[in-house]
């Protein structure tokens, strides 16, 4: 707890919050907006296809789109590690943190399950299979999930 | 202006949706919601005018649109509400009414693709390059989006008047 | 992954997720009421997202008892504020200082800033909202 703290009210952090400097917040904070539009956008259009809902692109051709998904989520990693230090005492306790980082730990866990299933397999099914289309939806609930508990976390801050 | 601002926030309408106070959380969340969808749908679409996921025919790409215009109803209905509510946070700002005007060479950049070059585009061969005309029709449109992102995101900080 | 189990991991994070917005009230503060307050400040944070800062109001004569106590304001980015002429070194612990602001509605010492006021009478303000009587033409 006392790393957390030392984190929290480091020099970094200092300069970070509240210097002459007073972009640096605003330019992270719109970096992980960014990221998470192309990290979520990516997948969104990967999961609707995978439920059949967005037309018949042939199933490989989603591969690329990976590609975007980890651009997105490097982004948001770094964003996301900076604006943590600047308040890691408060979020380490936050039970809002926990539940936006494990949504999009799963999320990408299903994402890469079902790119192995129906989007890698070079002779791939042209319809997903039912374990496939579940881990889709899933994976759009736990977007979801994580974007609102990414929001959320502004309101519960101390 | 001021008096237009002041008006509104006097309303029943602005004071009761104001006092409501899960719901604007709620359209913020649907706010990102929404601009995920319109980046993921419309973000595809463009990069495949650029050039980009060569052999992925223009026609299944198209199938996302109703996606990203579901995305944009979301974001301008959710944008209304905020307007309603807090208007003097966007009127008399210049970064709002620069997001404003993104959203519209946006829409009219979509226009132009819908009525000029939709049908090129659907016989296009997959293979095949895209020519320069829809490169830059795809250029503009996701910068346009991604500057409205940038403008929305930017505001409390960019400024919202003066 | 049997499906089951992946329908019980959604339904297990989506309630999750709305106990969590369901215990999380959304605590508001009363934009209609405009208080005056006269203290000292306690804690001073210049920072972003927020510029936050504690102010101590004494009882005393000529104070507003329901204005007494340590309270929590709430301004913007300090961006925005700094553009209304607040800086870092606008205040600082010890200071005094007299501010108008919306108390919460639920009775808790927090407040959003509207306008502090100078030694000389004229206003720092928190962003661009003015008073109605205060409309610019």
């Amino acid at each position: 707890m006392a790393f957390f703290h030392s984190l929290q009210e480091s020099a970094f952090t200092d300069w970070f919050l509240g210097s002459d400097s007073i972009w640096t917040y605003p330019t992270v904070l719109t970096l992980h907006t960014i990221g998470m539009a192309i990290l979520v956008g990516a997948s969104f259009v990967i999961n609707l296809r995978i439920l059949q809902v967005a037309g018949d692109i042939p199933l490989r051709r989603l591969q690329p789109l990976y590609r975007f998904v980890w651009i997105g989520f490097a982004i948001n990693l770094l964003s996301g590690l900076v604006l943590f230090v600047t308040e890691a005492a408060d979020r380490v306790v936050d039970p809002v943190f926990y539940v936006k980082i494990s949504s999009i730990a799963v999320a990408l866990w299903f994402g890469m399950a079902v790119k192995r299933r129906v989007i890698d397999p070079s002779h791939g099914p042209t319809a997903a299979p039912i374990q496939s289309r579940s881990l889709a939806a899933a994976s759009l609930a736990l977007w979801t999930v994580a974007i609102v508990s990414g929001r959320l976390m502004a309101y519960v801050k101390k | 202006m001021a008096e237009f601002t002041a008006w509104v926030e006097a309303t029943t309408l602005s004071k009761t949706l104001f006092g409501i106070s899960w719901l604007w959380p709620l359209c913020e969340s649907l706010h990102f919601i929404g601009l995920c969808m319109l980046i993921g749908g419309a973000g595809l679409l463009d990069l495949r005018l650029m050039g980009m996921f060569r052999g992925l025919a223009i026609r299944h790409v198209k199938a996302l649109m109703p996606w990203a215009i579901g995305g944009f109803a979301i974001n301008g209905a959710t944008g209304t509400l905020f307007l309603i509510m807090q208007p003097h946070l966007y009127l008399s700002s210049v970064i709002w009414w620069s997001k404003m005007a993104f959203i519209v060479v946006a829409a009219m950049n979509a226009l132009f693709f819908e009525t000029r070059l939709a049908i090129p585009a659907l016989s296009l061969d997959p293979e095949a390059d895209t020519p320069l005309g829809m490169k830059v029709v795809g250029a503009v449109s996701l910068f346009s989006w991604f500057a409205v992102l940038y403008c929305g995101r930017m505001l409390p900080y960019l400024g919202t008047g003066n | 992954m049997r499906i089951r189990r992946v329908g019980l991991a959604i339904v297990g994070v989506a309630l999750a997720s709305v106990s969590l917005v369901a215990h999380h009230s959304f605590a508001m503060f009363d934009m209609e009421r405009n208080v005056e307050y006269s203290g000292v400040i306690t804690e001073w944070k210049w920072q972003n997202p927020h510029v936050h800062f504690n102010v101590l109001v004494r009882p005393a004569a000529g104070i507003d008892p329901k204005t007494a106590g340590t309270w929590d304001v709430e301004g913007g980015s300090i961006n925005i504020m700094s553009r209304q002429g607040w800086t870092r070194a606008s205040y600082k612990v010890g200071d005094p200082i007299r501010l108008v602001g919306h108390p919460m509605k639920d009775g808790s010492k927090g407040i959003s800033l509207f306008y502090a006021i100078r030694p000389d009478g004229s206003r720092l303000y928190h962003d661009i909202a003015r008073p109605k009587d205060d409309v610019k033409k």
